[in-house]
């Protein structure tokens, strides 16, 4: 590992993302607390927005006036 | 084709890697002492590198990669308990989303980035399991009860499993926001210290009180019938406050908190009256909610070994540090045997992760051995010596063993404080012989020559000793503790012989930590014993971890050779070198 590991490519962090919430989602929706799915995708959607926006680097500190 | 399993903790406090091969531990770190930071939580990138360089491997060697616990499990109990305490969660809230949406909620994105591995190779243990498998798996036994209690981990606080041949078993657990260690953790900020950080200074303090406030604490932490616990949720906030880990009713119980940084009054002969009253009332307290914890432990494993049906116990998880509970519990707990894992905090589960692939899931056969702390990084001796020409330091190559002690001795001998750099670094938060500040510890102001040139520690904590196993009656360990000898996590009486002869090593109410040294263990450590034994019939050294307030342990030579620069050390024995006090033109001036 002396060298710099190898990125995954946009697309995979993208999908891997997708993997994350779609678990997620599925584990509340098994689970005891299904009541929790609709915020749970509210706050996935703002999740999302804010990774989008981190990786916008002008709009980043606003970020911080959000949360 | 090996099996190289990384497992990984990170993203709360005291990140770690610790890298297997076939189920074998070749490596295991904790990010701090590479990059400095005490605690630090970030991704152990540099900890995982130094582990897959010292097998000679790279992240595209890593078969799997298995994080010590589920964030997705960990995120679904912050939310529902903000659901749950809402308008109070309130304040918590926006940050608690924005620590997990922004960041930690796409852990399996963070580690594939970091440590350069494929997705699918990416594996979560849970965070209780990691802790179990940490202790079971590094102890002595072929099955035992394995009892795992932290603050908190997905939901569990405190849980039970059965390990042996079939692997680790669940057997019962206690949820979230009942929890052993946020009570202890809420009275060690009532107390003034930081939380995780400051629990080692309850259980010191606890020696200068009486319990006299266990009645109020039965009050808000209730034993139940089924061998679990619960806490009265109206005196405690951890679950819902941002900062805070009691309520206004907490204080209404117990009186005032103690301000950060409140002199101890106890041990200075200026002080009022009112001054000292007032630290015996924080003594008193310490002494209540260490005299609760013991209890509640062993109600705890009182059923634990009812339910388990198995003769022996280990133990994980960030209480099971509390080497003052864990002597209760040998003493007075059905258990024939214990064992305690030495990396019991959340470092450890960066190993156990490891482990609990390897055998757990793997199912690759396992037998018991005699668990090495040492599993971090070594010297390279050859570099050390040029770095220490290079910086100008005073050096004396010692390459015959015997010198090297008779010299070591001797400067001990001598009131000299000592940096002893040796081996492999440890892992978790005990330096046991291979990154220690050793002194004599007979005499009357060893503590206090340690304390003002080094260590700077609160005057109310002792400092522990390394005794050659053979002066074992040094200290009473009671038979349970026999396998805790090795690794200071266990408290116990010393005997009139230390107490009398050094007082240093010995804490207030007669109760020493110590750790029993084998020559099989450590020739070179129980060697230096040896020869102190020789000159003065005291096998023993204080023995106490080499770093400065407020720095992680030091890791490699040069931590080691900076450190030395920085304090009042009068010298560091790196390997076979003697290095002295730099020359004031390297201190800068
Ligand atoms: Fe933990």
């Amino acid at each position: 590992m002396s060298s710099e590991p190898p990125k995954p490519s946009r697309l995979e962090s993208i999908l891997m993302r997708l993997g994350t919430a779609g678990a997620l989602l599925a584990m509340l929706g098994r689970g005891s607390r299904p009541w929790m799915l609709p915020l749970v995708l509210v706050l996935l959607v703002i999740g999302a927005g804010m990774v989008f926006l981190q990786s916008v680097q002008y709009v980043a500190p606003f970020i911080y006036m959000v949360f | 084709m090996p099996q190289v399993t990384l497992g990984v903790s990170a993203l709360y406090h005291d990140a770690a890697a610790a890298l297997m091969i076939d189920g074998q531990v070749i490596a295991a770190a904790q990010e701090e002492r590479f990059s400095r930071l005490k605690h630090d939580p970030s991704l152990p990138v540099r900890a995982a590198q130094w582990c897959l360089d010292e097998a000679g491997l790279s992240a595209q060697d890593i078969d799997q990669l298995i994080f010590y616990e589920k964030p997705l499990r960990k995120f679904e109990r912050i939310l529902s308990t903000s659901i749950a305490t809402f308008p109070r969660s309130a304040l918590s809230f926006p940050r608690q989303m924005k620590a997990w949406l922004g960041d930690k909620l796409w852990t399996r994105n963070r580690l594939v980035e970091a440590f350069g591995v494929r997705p699918e190779r990416v594996g979560f243990s849970d965070h209780h399991r990691s802790h179990a498998a940490s202790a079971f798996y590094s102890g002595p036994f072929e099955r035992a009860a394995v009892l795992v209690a932290d603050g908190v981990g997905e939901w569990a606080t405190t849980s039970l499993w059965r390990g042996g041949p079939a692997g680790l078993e669940p057997l019962g657990e206690v949820r979230w926001p009942h929890s052993l260690g946020l009570l202890y953790s809420a009275m060690t900020a009532f107390l003034g210290f930081a939380v995780n950080e400051g629990e080692y200074k309850v259980m010191g303090m606890a020696a200068w009180g009486t319990p006299r406030y266990r009645e109020a604490l039965d009050r808000v932490g209730r034993l139940l019938p089924d061998g679990g616990f619960a806490l009265d949720l109206d005196h405690f906030s951890h679950h819902w406050h941002p900062t805070r880990a009691y309520t206004d009713r907490l204080v209404a119980l117990l009186g005032p908190p103690r301000p950060p940084g409140a002199p101890f009054a106890l041990l200075d002969p200026s002080a009022s009256a009112a001054a000292r009253a007032e630290s015996q009332r924080h003594a008193d307290l310490a002494a209540s909610v260490q005299s609760w914890l013991e209890d509640a432990l062993l109600h705890v494993i009182r059923h634990a070994h009812q339910r388990s049906g198995e003769a022996n116990l280990c133990l994980a998880g960030g209480v099971a540090l509390n080497a003052v509970a864990n002597h209760r519990l040998a003493l007075e707990g059905p258990f024939a045997q214990l064992f305690v894992q030495p990396a019991a905090g959340d470092a450890g589960g960066a190993l156990g992760a490891a482990q609990w692939a390897s055998f757990g899931v793997a199912g690759r056969p396992w037998s018991p051995s005699r668990f090495r702390p040492d599993l971090g990084p070594s010297l390279d001796e050859g570099r050390v010596a040029d770095l220490v020409a290079d910086l100008g330091f005073p050096c004396e190559a010692l390459p015959h063993e015997d010198a090297l002690l008779d010299r070591a001795a001797q400067d001990l001998l001598s009131g000299q404080v000592l940096g002893w750099v040796q081996g492999r670094a440890e892992l978790g938060p005990r330096a046991l012989g291979h990154r220690s500040i050793l002194a004599d510890p007979r005499g009357p102001d060893t503590a206090l020559r340690v304390n003002t040139r080094v260590k700077l520690r609160e005057p109310f904590r002792p400092f522990a000793p390394s005794i050659a196993e053979e002066q074992a009656a040094l200290v009473q360990l009671p038979p349970a503790a026999a396998a805790l000898g090795p690794y200071m996590t266990v408290a116990c009486p010393a005997s009139d012989r230390l107490r009398e002869a050094a007082p240093a090593v010995v804490h207030v109410n007669g109760s020493t930590r110590p750790q029993l040294v084998s020559a099989a263990d450590d020739p070179r450590y129980h060697g230096l014993l040896r020869r102190m034994g020789e000159a003065t019939g005291l096998s023993a050294l204080l023995n106490t971890s080499f770093n400065l307030k407020g720095e992680p342990l030091v890791g490699s030579a040069t931590d080691a050779l900076a450190t030395l620069a920085r304090c009042e050390l009068d010298a560091v024995y790196i390997g076979p070198l003697r290095v002295g006090r730099p020359p004031a033109r390297v201190l800068g001036g």
